[in-house]
């Protein structure tokens, strides 16, 4: 809503009724003489030129982790908005110069803590990828990868979504998609050993194999969730209240969001059908039958509306894979690269010497590099890494797809009011363990 | 809901503090009126955790004073609750009512 | 279909001996820009005419004790052409500035900015070149290879204060040679060990 700025004044001057920056004398000079109108009105900016400045500062209950918002402010309208980010700063690319490529799994599993399962598969994805092991991966742990990333993606949408709806006011829906996280918990504890932070994937295959009837569950699951989608559609995507709150608010054009490199949801709310999954297929994406969403208008609803229908294509390809999973190894059947069973270990010299290669000096990569990019449920998670031989890269540099989201903030936030920001900033969700590593 | 530090009793600081966010940390601790405990959930909060960095500040103790540790990473939801429940006990124990009030001593009138 | 190697084709077509030579491994093609002053220049050919609208990631690299130190590598892609190319240039530590992309991608804005506070390096041209992730004032560079993993003690008052951290000797990671035990697995990593 960009008005021209002396209208928006004027309105502004009589919305706010009482609270007059003008004194009565200039009241009735304006009222008096319009053709004085754009003089009293300029004399009537200069007055009101103070802005408020506004500190959403990094603990607050409606920005979703420490982000901190430097609001500039006429009245209720946002003049300048300035992100400040850097408060969850941790040094994981300066730690990952430092560990082996195992053991930096556990790092990748909280930077996007809310879909931990992608982030570890997309690491391993992107190591394996230098190492030159892509053709060599078992079918089965593929397809368990492939599980447990759209496992990540429908638990990482199910939070967006409920935190997005309880900052617009509805407390119900946040407490729904909870219920259904919980089974998902459930689901990867019995998988992993861990509900959350889960380091399940290794360079070269898995830690473990799924466990018995583990499959029976998630399509139990399957059904259930389905329901609950049904459930929070009727709650929320035609509520006068929501619609009203989030159509035409934090419009992103087309050009705009190329430019700015946004991915993922927020870049197909814009009208550009880029999924990574369907552009450059890594791991068996090509085999599945299963749409991408795109919108039309770029607000927050239509950014809304997409991350309920992934949702839905994610149980559709969640039930392909279970019908099709294979019997196998899970593992690559190189010495040098996985973990070699520990009854080999314990009896045989050469396999002890990968062990021991493996895990005091890491997998020995090439000299070169590489840059693996793969559809988080946030964008684009990529991993850029440059290695100079031995078992540690000598960069790992992540590009966070929150942290190239939420650069669009200073140019898209100026002209909406502010119960829009918090709106624009559900619609946009990110999350700031990914945004600052 | 009210999220005002000057209405709140106990301050839980879930995840990693940032040396860039200690500041604000403490701030919203002087914010608080007495009495006020401090639980340090999860690793990071507690020690630093598997952070150790030049950006981490290692331990929330080492700019405010800590009631609970609760360990993991992150904890289980039992964890939580076992810890507020040790905070529970914790301030059954505390003897600062003593301290600010003496019910024992007969009050004396100025002479 | 136009494929990468097409377009840096073209690329060179248009340059000639600015870009070097292409390097391909694992399915990327990766070029190099001989001189760090044009880059901006080549950028915006890309974008305009090859159709590289994308820019995915700028990078730093650490070359510490090699000369010229520093290396800034840009990931472009083409949404249209489903095509990723990978553009590198190299900055001497003394000048340490290369012009500014903002102006052909906004996206660039951050990720400089992240390459200034991490690496040091300064971009010509930047319209806001300050501290992303770092506060104002903080006197290091994190990712440099001669900054300690710990980190040094500052201090800057009612921002922040940064201590060292405990490493008791790790992180535990050993390097591949055959010599004898303490010097394959050194306690801690240091600066001298990137040099050989």
């Amino acid at each position: 809503m960009r008005t021209h700025p002396v209208a928006n004044r004027v309105a502004v001057t009589q919305r706010i009724g009482r609270i007059n920056f003008v004194s009565t004398t200039q009241d009735i000079e304006i009222r008096d003489t319009a053709t004085k109108a754009t003089g009293a009105a300029n004399e009537l900016s200069d007055l009101q030129c103070e802005k408020m400045v506004l500190n959403m500062g990094p603990s607050h209950p409606a920005t979703h982790g420490v982000l901190r918002l430097k609001l500039e402010m006429d009245g209720e309208v946002i003049t300048k908005a300035e992100p400040d980010i850097g408060y969850l700063h941790r040094g994981d690319e300066k730690i990952a110069e430092n560990m082996t490529y195992n053991q930096f799994i556990p790092y990748t599993d909280r930077l996007d803590y809310l879909a931990p399962l992608a982030n570890n598969v997309h690491y391993v994805l992107a190591v394996e990828k230098l190492l030159g092991l892509e053709a060599k991966i078992p079918e089965r742990c593929q397809y368990i990868r492939t599980i447990c990333c759209e496992l990540a993606r429908i638990s990482a949408h199910l939070l967006g979504l409920g935190a997005f709806a309880m900052d617009t006011g509805a407390f119900t829906v946040f407490l729904h998609t909870f219920t259904e996280r919980e089974k998902i918990y459930y689901l990867i504890e019995e998988l992993t050993g861990a509900r959350f932070t889960t380091s399940y994937t290794r360079v070269g295959g898995l830690s473990r194999n799924l466990p018995e009837n583990w499959l029976n569950e998630l399509s139990k699951f399957l059904d259930e969730v389905e329901v609950n989608f049904d459930e929070t559609d009727t709650l929320l995507t035609r509520n006068p209240i929501f619609l009203e709150r989030t159509q035409d608010v934090g419009i992103i054009s087309r050009s705009e969001a190329i430019d700015f490199g946004l991915s993922g949801p927020n870049l197909r709310g814009s009208g550009v059908e880029h999924d990574v999954r369907r552009a450059n297929p890594y791991m068996i994406y090509d085999r599945f039958d299963f749409e991408i969403p795109v919108g039309t208008k770029g607000d927050a609803y239509d950014r809304y509306v997409i991350r309920m229908l992934e949702m839905r294509e994610s149980v559709k390809i969640l039930r392909q894979c279970i019908k099709d999973i294979p019997e196998g190894p899970i593992n690559v059947d190189d010495g040098k690269v996985a973990l070699p069973s520990k009854e080999k270990v314990m009896t045989s010299m050469e396999e002890l010497i990968h062990q021991f290669m493996i895990v005091t000096q890491g997998q020995a990569a090439p000299v070169g590099e590489i840059y693996f990019g793969a559809e988080n449920p946030k964008g684009e998670l990529g991993f850029y890494i440059h290695s100079l031989g031995g078992g540690t890269p000598h960069r790992l540099k992540i590009r966070a797809p929150s942290f190239v989201n939420l650069s669009i903030l200073s140019h898209l936030l100026p002209g909406y009011m502010m119960s829009d920001v918090v709106a624009i900033l559900g619609s946009l969700d990110f999350v700031m363990g990914e945004c600052d590593r | 809901m009210r999220f005002s530090p000057r209405q709140s009793d106990v301050m839980i600081v879930a995840g990693t503090v940032t040396y860039k966010m200690a500041t604000a940390v403490k701030r919203i601790y002087d914010q608080m009126t007495e009495p006020k405990w401090v639980i340090a959930m999860g690793a990071c909060a507690s020690s630093g955790g598997m952070y150790r960095s030049y950006a981490v500040l290692q331990g929330v103790d080492q700019i405010i004073p800590v009631d609970v540790y609760i360990a993991g990473c992150p904890p289980r939801p039992e964890a939580i609750l076992e810890g507020l429940m040790k905070l529970q006990g914790k301030v059954a124990k505390e003897p600062w009512v003593k301290n600010h009030f003496k019910p024992t001593e007969p009050v004396r009138c100025a002479q | 279909m136009t494929t990468a190697a097409d377009l840096v084709l073209q690329l060179k077509g248009k340059f000639g001996d600015l870009i070097s030579e292409q390097k391909e491994f694992r399915g990327e093609i990766t070029v190099c820009v001989t001189e760090a002053e044009r880059i901006a220049e080549v950028c915006a050919f890309a974008k305009d005419e090859l159709g590289f609208d994308y820019l995915i990631d700028i990078s730093t690299l650490d070359h510490y004790g090699e000369d010229p130190r520093f290396t800034v590598v840009y990931e472009l892609s083409s949404i249209t052409h489903q095509q990723h190319i990978r553009l590198k240039t190299q900055v001497a530590e003394e000048k340490g500035e290369v012009p500014s992309v903002t102006s052909v991608w906004r996206t660039a804005d951050w990720h400089e900015r992240e390459a200034y506070d991490m690496m040091g390096v300064k971009f010509a041209g930047h319209p806001n070149l300050k501290r992303i992730l770092m506060w104002e004032g903080y006197p290091h560079f994190p990712l440099r290879k001669d900054f300690p993993l710990e980190g040094k003690p500052t201090e800057v008052p009612e921002i922040a204060k940064t201590g060292v951290a405990p490493l008791e000797g790790g992180p535990f990671v050993t390097v591949p040679s055959n010599e004898n035990t303490s010097r394959r697995e050194p306690r801690r990593r240091n600066p001298e060990d990137w040099q050989n």
